[in-house]
């Protein structure tokens, strides 16, 4: 058994109800769509390997609950995050406006140790639909995620595969990142990291 | 038995008292190891004292096959006649004999459902503690079989001490006849072999004599109040040791290091399942790669599979017997007088579903009951209903109607209720101002979204067009009576209005009625129940996972130990199973059987934490040797049911094969002997609780005796 470092990347996918959070975990891993994704309880994860400039990462997704109330419980799923995607849904002008709400509420949750410069990736759903239904354009998106912070924006169709792999290489990169900054601060308050290097040194405890 | 010299056997030969066949050694974890032999006692000479006795064990391939010995040795086993034959050869593989005077102690491992055969540990006086262990096949000794099946004839399934029968209890009751055997109260498994009074302060401190203890042991056959008084000391013993000691000794075994994992696959190495699993290319690929969170994840459901399978074979060849084990398993003590054996023996039987014949024999001829309202949740919690009547029941069990009405009350609570129900849907559906409101705008946006996404699947509420477009108003009608259903409830109860997962709460009940009023007015019922868990606040929620915390810590101490050094002691992982009672982990008809019993409040109203507890338990062995993370657990109990796919309902939303998908009845037992061993838990802290002394039981754990559904309401209307 080979002795290596292996790096856990964990992110988390928030938004409004029915944004399509399930369908891009699940395009992004399994490559596949449904209509029969139910509405998510609680809270479930997906891991897939990933090699970013030959380094091979394991990244978690994920997926929770979009109706606000059950944030309450996201304290015990947030922590140790990486990165933190903020989905909207391109037909609904609601779930757009909630973006930053879904931001502050994250950080409140996840108590992030540098709030100001925690990696988020903001993803317009359903771009597949037509014209006529979209309502957030892609401009008035884009000045917005310059105003929250300059944060790195895609349009993505979890239907049609569309902008997948490009929105999660780029959340992959700010994870490892986010991840390679927090070791370099020697920050190893982070359970899930401490463990994965003391298993795979075949710590004897 | 005559004999010229009256100090010795003729021919030099030695009278074998007590000999056991099929007594194995298990050099090493191999199962082509395995050394039978056979256990023997023998006296040396006609006035040998007791303690003058012999005890040995030698394997078969060192007795020659046509020897008298070799035949003595049968003969003994099968009739339980002493016989002279020659002393046993002392040397050869493993085997032993030592006089009764230098044996010290005996332990007993009694057999472990789907892990391992029983065995006993010898140890000698002299410190010379290289006996090996012997393990007893009970299912290859012809002897032992005979006697079982006697003793099922019989109904004394079991051996000294209540405890199973098994091999080795067998060979200790035998043993008695020859020596003093006192029970440790520090390790309950061990027996001091003719102990002195030091041995017995050291092993047995709480003992005020010695000797006498083992006259104890007999009179608690007979007198249930010591036998209680044992078992009050064992749940004190428990109280004041377990909170502390047992969370470090646990604290050590959070990492899975490369030592345990062999050690884990030496285990299953000895199931015979794991031959077949291990050949599954499935798993193959999983052993070949790189030992990974994953591989660990995998593993950990291979386990319980594999005790899965083992168990549900186990159950199907014996079940009477099978029920003996779990209540063994689950340290439930017999004849402590809390428990009645009754209690024991009802637990749960799945097979018996109340059928529509039974149903009506409840009821005279003006549909009245007439047996009492307790015999019905009774009799309704150990089987379920059939579906047939499924609808008819839950009216009655949520509350819609009354125990107590005849069939001309119901026809007239039926009108009311069809008339309230058109009421308090005209209040928002012909009032536009109501439905100009954001808050209600909002509420038909999260129900449409909802219900477009709820048990599709079922024929009932599958799309009208295949391709009709996810985005576009709903056309199914039926899905639209769930809407208006769910819009009058917010109508009924509008501070609580609609929550995520309201519409799984929902969507089985319709199935059931396919009647807008009726559907309603139970989901109300339901809501009645189930509204704690969709506060905005998640108090009600939170409460829940506050008790099964308590719960867990005081029924699964050790469990509970591993959870919270792995910091995963929040339960959170159980959050979906809570929030709509199963409905998202069990196929269709399997969760509707679930909920009948959920239903009859019949052990407590939240007997679902028992549920919990169950799985808990069920999996405990797989939960502290192979998991050590809260993302692990979390996997680990989303994926339960992983195997479980939602097309497997045949056309009327019967699952094909629950019984192969998720064990709810053996589940279901385990539930009921868990609520069984808490209620007498209780009852004995209680015993032992002098007024005015505070409790150490806290208010959450002993409202899970109430038969009253908790109600907790929300207190304003909350957007979100």
């Amino acid at each position: 058994m080979a002795i290596k470092k292996k790096t856990l990347l964990k992110v988390i996918i928030l938004g409004d109800s029915g944004v399509g959070k399930t369908s891009l975990m699940q395009q992004f891993v399994n490559g596949k769509f449904s209509h029969q994704y139910k509405a998510t309880i609680g809270a479930d994860f997906l891991t897939k390997e990933l090699t970013i400039d030959d380094k091979t990462v394991t990244m978690q997704i994920w997926d929770t609950a979009g109706q606000e109330r059950f944030q309450s419980l996201g304290v015990a799923f947030y922590r140790g995050a990486d990165c933190c995607v903020l989905v909207y849904d391109v037909t609904n002008q609601k779930s757009f406006d909630n973006i930053s709400s879904w931001k502050d509420e994250f950080l409140i949750q996840a108590n992030v140790k540098d709030p100001e410069n925690f990696p988020f990736v903001i993803i317009g759903n359903k771009v597949d639909v037509d014209e006529s239904k979209k309502i957030v354009t892609q401009k008035k998106a884009q000045q917005y995620a310059v105003n929250l912070g300059n944060l790195p924006i895609f349009q993505t169709s979890a239907k049609e595969a569309i902008n997948i792999d490009q929105a999660f290489d780029v959340i992959a990169r700010n994870a490892l990142q986010q991840e390679e900054n927090e070791e370099f601060n020697g920050d190893f308050d982070d359970a899930i990291n401490i463990n994965l290097e003391s298993e795979n040194q075949g710590c004897a405890c | 038995m005559s004999s010229a010299d009256p100090s010795t056997y003729p021919g030099g030969q030695i009278n074998f008292l007590y000999v056991k066949s099929k007594v194995y050694i298990h050099p090493s974890t191999r199962k082509q190891d395995n050394l039978p032999g056979f256990l023997y006692v023998f006296k040396p000479h006609p006035t040998a004292t007791n303690n003058e006795l012999t005890l040995g064990w030698v394997a078969e391939c060192n007795v020659d096959k046509s020897s008298e010995l070799y035949r003595t040795l049968l003969h003994v086993d099968s009739t339980g006649n002493e016989k002279l034959a020659r002393r046993p050869a002392a040397y050869g593989s493993f085997s032993f004999a030592l006089r009764f005077m230098e044996l010290y102690s005996i332990q007993l491992r009694t057999p472990h459902p789907g892990w391992w055969a029983g065995s006993i540990v010898l140890n000698s006086k002299s410190g010379y503690d290289n006996l090996p262990v012997l393990f007893f096949h009970d299912d290859e000794s012809e002897s032992t079989k005979k006697e079982m099946n006697a003793r099922k004839k019989n109904f004394e399934i079991f051996g000294e001490d209540k405890e199973l029968f098994w091999g080795g209890s067998m060979f200790l009751s035998v043993l008695k006849k020859w020596a003093t055997l006192v029970r440790t109260t520090v390790d309950k498994s061990v027996y001091l072999v003719n102990p002195t009074q030091d041995d017995v302060n050291n092993f047995s401190p709480h003992r005020k004599n010695g000797l006498s203890a083992a006259e104890d042991e007999n009179a608690d056959k007979n007198k249930g109040k010591s036998g209680s008084n044992l078992f009050s000391e064992g749940v004190n013993k428990w109280f004041t040791e377990t909170k502390w000691t047992v969370l470090d000794k646990f604290a050590q075994l959070t990492k899975l290091t490369q030592d345990k994992l062999t050690e884990l696959n030496n285990t299953l190495s000895q199931d015979p399942y794991y031959n077949k699993l291990i050949s599954h290319p499935e798993v193959q690929k999983q052993l070949n790669s790189e030992y990974g969170d994953m591989a660990k994840e995998y593993l950990a459901h291979w386990a319980m599979k594999i005790r899965e399978q083992s168990n549900r074979s186990r159950r199907i060849e014996m079940s009477d017997k099978y029920r003996d084990l779990l209540v063994e398993e689950l340290g439930i003590n017999r004849g402590n007088k809390l428990i009645s054996e009754t209690e024991i023996l009802n637990a749960y039987e799945g097979s018996r579903e109340v059928t529509e014949q039974e149903w009506e024999r409840w009821f005279d001829s003006e549909g009245r009951l007439c047996i009492t309202v307790g015999e019905v949740e009774e009799r309704i919690f150990h089987g379920g209903v059939c579906k047939e009547i499924r609808g008819e029941v839950w009216l009655f069990l949520l509350g819609v109607y009354d125990w107590s009405t005849s069939a001309e009350d119901r026809t007239i609570i039926a009108q009311t209720l069809e008339s309230d129900y058109k009421l308090l849907k005209t209040q928002w559906q012909e009032n536009q101002t109501a439905q100009d409101d954001e808050y209600f705008k909002d509420q038909v946006f999260r129900i449409e979204k909802d219900i477009k996404r709820t048990d599709r699947n079922m024929e009932l509420y599958k799309r009208t067009t295949p391709d009709e477009d996810e985005e576009l108003a709903i056309t199914n009608p039926h899905l639209l009576k769930l809407k208006d259903i769910l819009l009058t409830f917010n109508q009924f109860n509008d501070k609580l209005g609609y929550v995520q997962g309201m519409t799984d709460l929902l969507s089985p009940l319709y199935y059931l009625y396919q009647d807008e009023t009726v559907t309603f007015w139970a989901f109300a019922k339901l809501m009645d129940r189930m509204e704690r868990n969709f506060l905005h606040d998640q108090s009600g929620i939170l409460d829940q996972i506050t008790t099964l915390n308590d719960l867990v810590q005081f029924m699964l101490p050790a469990l509970y130990g591993h959870l919270e050094s792995c910091d995963s002691n929040n339960f959170v992982f159980f959050f979906r199973m809570l929030l709509v009672l199963f409905k998202r982990e069990l196929p269709w008809g399997t969760f509707q059987k679930l909920w009948d019993i959920l239903f009859t409040n019949w052990c407590g109203s939240q007997f679902h934490l028992f549920v919990i507890l169950a799985i808990l338990q069920k999996n405990e062995w797989v939960l502290i040797n192979t998991l050590n993370e809260f993302d692990q657990f979390l996997k680990f109990f989303n994926e339960l049911t992983s195997g479980y796919s939602e097309e497997d309902v045949d056309e009327q939303g019967n699952p094909i094969s629950p019984e192969e998908k998720f064990d709810l009845v053996d589940l279901l037992t385990r539930a009921e002997l868990l609520f069984l061993k808490f209620k007498s838990m209780i009852n004995v802290i209680d015993l032992n609780t002098k007024p005015g002394e505070l409790s150490p039981i806290s208010d959450n754990l002993r409202q899970l005796l109430s038969k009253e559904i908790v109600i907790k309401r929300e207190t304003k209307r909350v957007i979100g």
